[in-house]
């Protein structure tokens, strides 16, 4: 079954002449693991903002599974089926782990953030649900604990945990892996390949063995634009996308 | 239309008072993002140290210039004692913490100089009024007309053309800037804070032969003076001169003919200001 | 008390404190003031300790309770009940509208946007004097009978009635707002407050949910000036001014943020120092504000974390002396 669940058609988003995203076409294929890299600043962020709609596009259109949702709100897009995590972790820093993982399961059902007359249910089914997800990530163990007392690797694993609440269809990951250990990022790499069954992703990465290992296709952003387009062993190859990175390194 | 003309002078006066306090706030906030609601009290302190210089010495020249600089001083120590630990807080907690210290500063005046306004008297070459024509105006207002313009001019001046001037407006226009020039942030922040302090300190000592010193008085001059740096937008220099105008000589003219309709006026543009257009009338988009 | 105590244990508490407390200050009234501000502090809480929202116009909903129920009561002769619920009505439509104002911008701006409609509020006050009364206020308001229908109505003339009241309408207050909070609907506040940019992410129209918070805010808020209308027999115009909007927001900081016993305790704490130090020592607000300083930085849990800790230490100073005897008596 190959068919986009995620089309962009020259979308651009701009701060005042500035191009951030400058007419990138990106085509995800469903049930692929689909990477976006580029050096720091190319765009990747913005894109997925747009994406995310946390901020309007300047121009172009998005269409998610077939439907065009360039001007749907931001909040919507998670009951669209769409989940994202922050390349800086974006946590409720006070709430337990458990607590953090069902508001992002309650948010889907807005009649049930509305009621006020009863207490939150021990039971309910984010709470089920949440249970699950920690099992998924291993962290079964620290679900009463405050989301600020955990371990950067833990809440980066939390971070990608809140996006997998709404159980989306279409999972937009940045830098899963950043400010991580070396000694964390198979466990990433592993949970990538777990949720790949249950999902699309879409991901922002710098880790080069991580995007060889576990993504289908890669697009390469530079300055905003897409520079190259392809399976990991031809971006590898392509001559842009060499000089792209020695102009970073450089 | 003499009548105008007194008004229009009235609120140029009453407007570069708000000025000066709007100034002080306006680089406080545009520097480190801070808002001050101890900056009312810290402008009555203004108004009672120039009292009380004038009642030791029987000189208000003293007056006028002693108080701004203890006003400044004591801004330095709160500054380096508290205030300096706030910048990273959000909004809310700056305002909590700085309504706080308010209060204090309220209950020492108090304390120090009991619950009667003290009355000061101006120096007796700028007592009377000038008589041009048919139009008479006070000395007194005409000369803080024009000490508020040369102080204003001289701001602008340094603003524009001194490196601490460059780097306020810098540290206005972007805060990472003053770090990323790797400036000696912690120095430049108690320098502006004690400067936009003093500005507050030296409008207090201004205005006391006008209004007389009054502990409460500082409340109403904060809330002009936001409103003023609102409409001007918040952090720009111009915008807070050309904000106090406004609202001083709104405030004057309407005097004549609806005056609790002023403040109607001033606070309902505020919030069609922050509405339509939130980055004040001066501020950048 | 934590979020899982059950609604019982709350029921008893506020019902023992509001038995206990006129009996402890000694009178009816500064008791009713204590529970009215309470309810206002806790208005206030919700925005504030709840929601992460600093209201700087509260007096505008307290004002239009009061106003709204003194109309009612002298131009209508309406009974408690309806003279309450046109209160909630003003207090809740004007906080919606406010609240869905002022929303729209962050930080200083929001709190400038309430200022500014409290102000306007007020000057809109002052100048209705036909039907507010003015500068003067509303004067010889009644205290409206409690007409249920069914049985011969209730006059709450005498200050023990009007108090039981009070006292009748703040604890089915405080339980309704005590599950609010527990509720999934204060799930989400909570959000809002602690990462109101990931709230949004994960699905959270956040700008519905801070009007409806403002709505209740604006609800309660709104039922205190009305209460206080009836306990003075007197609306006057400064219950619409900024300082009752600080008043109410120090009660509500030095009480606690994010607690509503911490509310009941900065009222009363406030009102009884303001009614017992003004005389000795006039400048007790000195002490308000470092104690508003020290909150701030040090324990955003206010009066009522000083409580629970101090209760804590009494405990445990208990089992200490327990596990002493218990030493002495192995020896
Ligand atoms: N809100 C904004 N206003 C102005 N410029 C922005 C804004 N957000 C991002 N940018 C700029 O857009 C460019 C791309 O940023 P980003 O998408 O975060 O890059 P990446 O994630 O690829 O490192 C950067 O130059 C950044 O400075
Ligand atoms: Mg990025």
């Amino acid at each position: 079954m190959i068919e986009p669940i995620l089309e962009v058609k020259s979308l651009s988003k701009r701060y005042g002449d500035f191009y951030a995203n400058r007419n990138v076409d990106l085509k995800v294929m469903a049930d692929t693991v689909h990477a976006v890299i580029g050096p720091n600043g190319a765009g990747k962020t913005t894109l997925f903002n747009c994406l995310a709609g946390a901020v309007a596009t300047s121009d172009g259109h998005i269409f998610f599974e077939e439907n065009e949702i360039t001007g749907e709100a931001e909040h919507a897009r998670p009951v669209l089926g769409i989940g994202r995590s922050f390349q800086i972790t974006s946590l409720f820093p006070g709430l337990s782990v458990l607590e953090n993982l069902r508001l992002a399961g309650q948010a889907l059902k807005p009649a049930q953030g509305l009621v006020f007359w009863h207490p939150v249910p021990h039971d309910c089914p984010d709470i089920f649900h949440a249970h699950e997800v920690l099992e998924r990530m291993g962290m079964q163990h620290l679900a009463q604990k405050e989301a600020e007392t955990l371990s950067h690797g833990q809440q980066r694993m939390l971070e990608i945990g809140m996006a997998l609440m709404a159980r989306p269809r279409l999972l937009l990951l940045d830098e899963p892996t950043s400010g991580m250990g070396v000694d964390d990022i198979p466990q990433v790499i592993s949970l990538i390949k777990k949720l790949r069954e249950i999902c699309t992703i879409l991901l922002i990465e710098h880790n080069v063995g991580l995007v060889a290992e576990v993504c289908d296709r890669v697009t390469v952003l530079q300055n905003g634009e897409v520079i190259a387009d392809g399976t990991p062993g031809e971006v590898a190859a392509n001559e842009k996308v060499k000089l792209a990175y020695l102009g970073e390194a450089l | 239309m003499n009548m105008f003309l007194f008004e229009v002078m009235n609120g140029v006066a009453l407007g570069m008072i708000y000025f000066l306090m709007a100034a002080g706030l306006t680089i406080i906030f545009g520097m480190m993002n801070f808002v001050n609601f101890a900056h009312g009290a810290l402008y009555a302190v203004g108004a009672y140290l120039c009292f009380q210089v004038i009642d030791w010495s029987g000189n208000f020249w003293l007056g006028l210039i002693v108080a701004p600089i203890l006003v400044g001083l004591l801004a330095l120590v709160l500054e380096r004692t508290l205030i300096r630990h706030l910048y990273s807080f959000d909004h809310p907690t700056q305002i909590l913490i700085t309504m706080g210290v308010m209060l204090v500063i309220r209950e020492v005046i108090l304390l120090i100089w009991g619950t009667v306004p003290k009355p000061v008297s101006p120096p007796d070459i700028l007592t009377g009024v000038m008589v041009m024509g048919d139009f008479v105006y006070p000395y007194y207002r005409m000369f803080v007309i024009a000490v508020t313009a040369i102080i204003g001019l001289g701001l602008w001046l340094m603003l524009e053309r001194t490196r601490f001037g460059i780097m306020i407006r810098a540290g206005s226009e972007n805060s990472k800037m003053v770090s990323l020039l790797g400036l000696n942030s912690n120095l430049l922040f108690s320098v502006t804070f004690v400067l936009g302090v003093a500005l507050a300190g030296l409008g207090g000592a201004l205005i006391s032969p006008i209004r007389g010193a009054d502990a409460f008085m500082g409340v109403e001059a904060l809330g002009i003076a936001f409103v003023v740096v609102v409409i001007g937008g918040m952090g720009s220099f111009p915008g807070a001169l050309a904000g106090a105008l406004v609202v001083g000589l709104v405030q004057s003219l309407s005097a004549g003919f609806w005056p609790e309709g002023t403040n109607i006026m001033i606070y309902a543009v505020m919030a069609m200001i922050i509405l339509l257009r939130p980055n004040g009338l001066f501020g950048r988009t | 008390m934590n979020k899982h105590t059950p609604i019982s244990i709350h029921f008893i508490a506020v019902a023992v404190l509001a038995c206990v407390l006129p009996v402890a200050l000694q009178s009816p009234i500064l008791a009713a003031e204590v529970l009215i501000f309470a309810l206002a502090a806790i208005g206030c809480n919700l925005l504030l300790g709840y929601t992460g929202l600093l209201p700087f116009g509260q007096a505008l909903f307290f004002g239009a309770g009061a106003y709204a129920a003194s109309l009612s009561a002298i131009h209508w002769q309406s009974s408690m009940l309806p003279c309450l619920l046109f209160a909630i009505l003003a207090g809740g439509l004007l906080a919606i509208a406010v609240g869905y104002l002022s929303i729209r911008r962050q930080g200083i701006y929001f709190v400038m946007l309430t200022l500014a409609f409290g102000q306007l509020g007020y000057f809109i006050a002052y100048l209705a004097e036909g039907i507010t009364g003015g500068e003067d206020g509303l004067l010889d308001v009644p205290r409206a009978a409690l007409d249920l229908w069914i049985v011969p109505a209730i006059s709450l003339d005498s200050d023990w009635a009007f108090y039981g009241w009070v006292a009748l309408v703040f604890v089915v207050s405080f339980i309704s707002l005590q599950r609010l909070v527990d509720s999934p609907l204060g799930s989400v506040l909570q959000a809002i407050k602690q990462n109101e940019q990931r709230a949004i992410a994960i699905g959270y129209q956040v700008r519905f949910y801070k009007i409806a918070v403002f709505a209740f805010s604006g609800i309660v808020t709104a039922l205190a000036g009305a209460l206080y209308a009836m306990l003075l027999n007197f609306a006057p115009l400064s219950n619409i001014d900024i300082e009752t909007s600080e008043v109410i927001i120090f009660m509500c900081v030095l009480g606690g943020l994010g607690s509503l016993y911490g509310s009941i305790v900065g009222a009363g704490v406030y009102l009884v120092a303001s009614e017992m130090l003004s005389d000795i020592w006039p400048r007790w607000m000195l002490l308000l504000g470092l104690l508003m300083i020290f909150v701030m930085l040090f324990a955003r849990g206010g009066l009522w974390l000083g409580l629970k800790l101090l209760w804590q230490g009494v405990k445990g100073y208990g089992q200490d002396k327990k596990v002493k005897k218990v030493e002495v008596s192995h020896d």
